[in-house]
């Protein structure tokens, strides 16, 4: 069965009391049992342990990226918070990916590492120095491809059967292409991690996560993490992602074939130094983008000529590009690190993950190529 | 412009000055702009402005300050449930090595986080009764621990703790305290100095058995401290959830009262039966924490257990036979809702520890709703003339 068809299909059986061809919002907290000792016997008790809505989602999810289950949870940093929590204990090491994500580099350091867990952050573009960050007590590799959002890939394969060698889980955070584009489970590695609020959702209205596995036996440990802490999705955002969902492939190709024709553009713009897009053939990794996704995504970054001034210059000049952060949406969404999500980082620290003064962030959206273009062109002018 | 970029960026309703909607909008957007980058970096912005809905929204920001009103404190964080408040305030103020004290007589996914969860991040925990005062002054006394979580009154044991002196000890040995508020309500013991109130709004709070959340409410330097690590922990509460709980507060308050008083009705009843052998509610006058009940609290809640005199067999038909009453867990809702204590809130207690905290295999607890009492105390009536003699 195609991709499309299961996006619009998997998990979402017609309501068997009203035939409502749409799983219904369960809002319900609590679910009747029939009678003391058919406790749970229809599966459902308390929506904090399980709800129908967000199972259905929670099965299309697992369908999608190919996974024996699924679980979903409040937000991203909550599906991931999720995995560690499953994976990792006291006395325990995570090597993650050094280009992670910010709010995965906090969550090691500022919360983890204060519950006695360690952390190496090793460059996951290159399989080698994964392997020489392993200890004997790692109990986890955490890797993020494309990177957000310096866009650097790294070989899920290759690092899969490093983590199998160790009888380790290698968990991958695929939200920048989502299971259309790139299947983590099928290449070798052990859990798949999305924030939902981005491709999955697409239209900026929902906080999501997930977490897909691939055997029974981590989605238990994954689901007792889900109902204790509590992190839980709510049915109304598991619903809206249902539906958002049956769209995924048609917006993220568009967005995708925007992004390519856009970087085309900046490239040959001669006011920006430099464009990264792994759909480029100057893009360092094309291969191993060509290799182990079959898009290349919406999200691009490029370097403007003159540094911070022209870079907030930029930011400032552009009337279609909203000011704004998330990324995935039907919205195309302009950051400049330097003055905005890294204001605060180090200059060091901000080199060291690839942020450079000139570095603009694009995540294209759904508009017509045309506008988003001529948005651009018009604010590169006034550089 | 062009249509495939007009859906995108749709024409504004814009509301002319002045002109505000009465009940705060479901604000369903993720992220929040400014027309410059300048703007974004005001001060205003850092300390007010809105971002990124899992930091702050304002549809959830309205149900946090009103909450936090309701407990006399001036700030808090809602998140996705009571549990993941809970899981805020430990992870906010433990590292590994600190001990946490907790109680036989709590509720059990409380008793299962710090059992646990928290050993496996280095973090100790030491289980007591929560009317053993010394005790209680023994480990808070050792300077490994550094919290203490507990109920009042507890789930699902209705067991009344004395905030004052649990909270003197605590301060003499800079002890952190947690109070699970859940059952006393958002309105109760806001003047006894618990350093974090945590609430599940999916009770009282929202009251209509619709929606789950959960809140942490505490002064602004606490909340300030805990803040980060929600933040970063993503548990955050759907805006779409705050709205409905930020709705089921309007009544609040005409719930919790006709809760209490049908609780109260429905106790003083079944003390007077036959087949049952004791009741725990704190309204009761005969009930041993009645006093510092009526000290702490403005009323005594919807929640009551008892013990009947039966088998574990007839306990669960008496179950059964009810009507009204549905079977599950939860509480604070509309719906009166019927648990057999020991099978769904007490199984991961050893004999020993059921003792401690007097579950028994004929304990039923009920969390009474907003029915007719005299419907609820018919059904009652009717189902322990048929299963219990």
């Amino acid at each position: 069965m195609g991709f499309s068809t299961k996006q619009v299909h998997a998990g979402v059986v017609p309501d068997p009391v009203s035939g409502s061809i749409l799983t219904p919002i369960y809002q319900s907290t609590t679910f009747v049992q029939e009678s003391v000792d058919q406790y749970l016997s229809k599966g459902f008790s308390y929506s904090r342990s399980g709800n129908p809505t967000v199972r259905a989602l929670e099965q299309k999810l697992a369908v999608l990226e190919n996974g024996a289950a699924c679980t979903c949870y409040s937000t991203g940093m909550a599906a991931e918070q999720a995995v560690f929590q499953a994976t990792l204990s006291a006395g325990d090491h995570a090597v993650i990916s050094d280009v992670a994500y910010g709010g995965t580099y906090r969550l090691a350091t500022k919360i983890y590492s204060r519950f006695g867990v360690e952390f190496t952050f090793a460059d996951s573009s290159n399989p080698d120095s994964v392997r020489k960050a392993l200890r004997d007590n790692t109990k986890l590799i955490f890797t993020e491809t494309p990177a957000n959002p310096t866009l650097k890939l790294g070989d899920i394969a290759a690092i899969s059967k490093i983590a199998k060698e160790r009888k380790i889980p290698h968990a991958v955070d695929n939200t920048f292409l989502t299971p259309y584009y790139q299947r983590p489970l099928e290449l070798g590695a052990n859990i798949s991690v999305h924030s939902t609020t981005k491709y999955f959702d697409g239209h900026n209205a929902t906080v999501g996560g997930a977490v897909i596995v691939d055997s029974e036996e981590l989605d238990k440990k994954m689901r007792f993490v889900q109902n204790a802490t509590g992190v839980i999705m709510s049915p109304f955002v598991a619903w809206l992602t249902l539906q958002g969902t049956k769209t995924l492939s048609v917006r993220i190709e568009r967005q995708s074939s925007n992004a390519q024709a856009i970087a085309e553009f900046l490239e040959s713009h001669p006011k920006v130094t430099q464009v990264r897009y792994p759909g480029l053939e100057s893009f360092p990794q094309h291969a191993l983008a060509k290799k182990q996704a079959s898009g290349f995504g919406a999200m691009l970054w490029f370097e403007v000529q003159g540094g911070v001034k022209a870079g907030k210059k930029l930011m400032d000049s552009v009337k279609l590009c909203t000011l704004a952060e998330n990324l995935g949406s039907v919205e195309t969404l302009i950051t400049h690190p330097v003055t905005m999500t890294h204001a605060d980082v180090e200059p060091a620290e901000r080199k060291r993950v690839g942020i450079t003064d000139g570095l603009v962030r694009l995540s294209v959206g759904l508009e017509d190529v045309d506008d988003l273009i001529a948005d651009l062109r018009q604010a590169l002018d006034k550089i | 412009m062009k249509k495939e970029t007009r859906v995108t960026h749709p024409p504004e309703a814009k509301l002319p000055d002045g002109n505000v909607p009465v009940v705060t909008p479901v604000y369903r957007s993720v992220k929040f702009t400014y027309p410059t980058i300048d703007a974004s970096l005001s001060r205003e912005a850092k300390e007010g402005g809105f971002d990124y809905t899992r930091d702050s929204n304002p549809t959830t920001r309205e149900l946090e300050l009103t909450a936090a009103e309701l407990q006399d404190r001036d700030d808090a964080v809602a998140v996705g449930s009571g549990m993941a408040a809970i899981w805020l305030a430990l992870l906010g103020n433990l590292e590994a090595g600190h001990r946490v004290v907790i109680f036989a007589e709590s509720y059990r996914p409380n008793r299962v986080a710090v059992r646990r969860f928290l050993p496996k991040l280095g973090v100790e925990f030491v289980m007591l009764s929560v009317h053993d005062h010394e005790a209680i002054a023994k480990e808070f006394a050792d300077e490994r621990t550094k919290l203490v979580l507990f109920e009042a009154p507890t789930n699902p044991m209705l067991q009344v703790p004395d905030l004052e002196a649990i909270v003197s000890l605590a301060k003499q040995s800079s002890v952190v305290t947690v109070l699970d508020n859940t059952f006393a309500g958002l309105h109760n013991h806001g003047r006894y100095e618990i350093d974090y109130f945590v609430h599940s709004l999916t009770k009282y709070a929202n009251g209509h058995g619709d929606v789950m959340g959960g809140i942490v409410i505490a002064d602004k330097k606490r909340i300030r401290a805990i803040k980060p690590l929600a933040i970063n922990m993503g548990a955050t509460l759907d805006p779409g959830a705050a709205f409905l709980i930020a709705r089921g507060l309007k009544t609040y308050f005409v719930r919790y009262r006709q809760h209490s008083a049908s609780a109260l009705a429905i106790a003083e009843l079944l003390a007077k039966r036959k087949e049952v052998a004791r009741v725990f509610y704190p309204g009761l006058a005969s009930d041993p924490g009645h006093s510092l009940a009526r000290k702490q609290m403005s009323e005594f809640g919807g929640v009551l257990s008892f013990d009947l005199k039966a088998t574990k067999e007839q306990t669960w038909a008496f179950i059964d036979a009810l009507e009204l009453f549905t079977t599950t867990s939860s509480l604070g809702s509309t719906e009166s809702l019927v648990a057999p204590v020991q099978l769904y809130l007490g199984s991961d207690l050893t004999a020993e520890e059921q003792k401690r905290a007097q579950i028994k295999d004929c304990t039923v607890r009920l969390a009474v709703g907003l029915e007719h009492v005299d419907d609820l105390i018919a059904d009652l009536d009717q189902a322990l003339r048929k299963t219990v003699r």
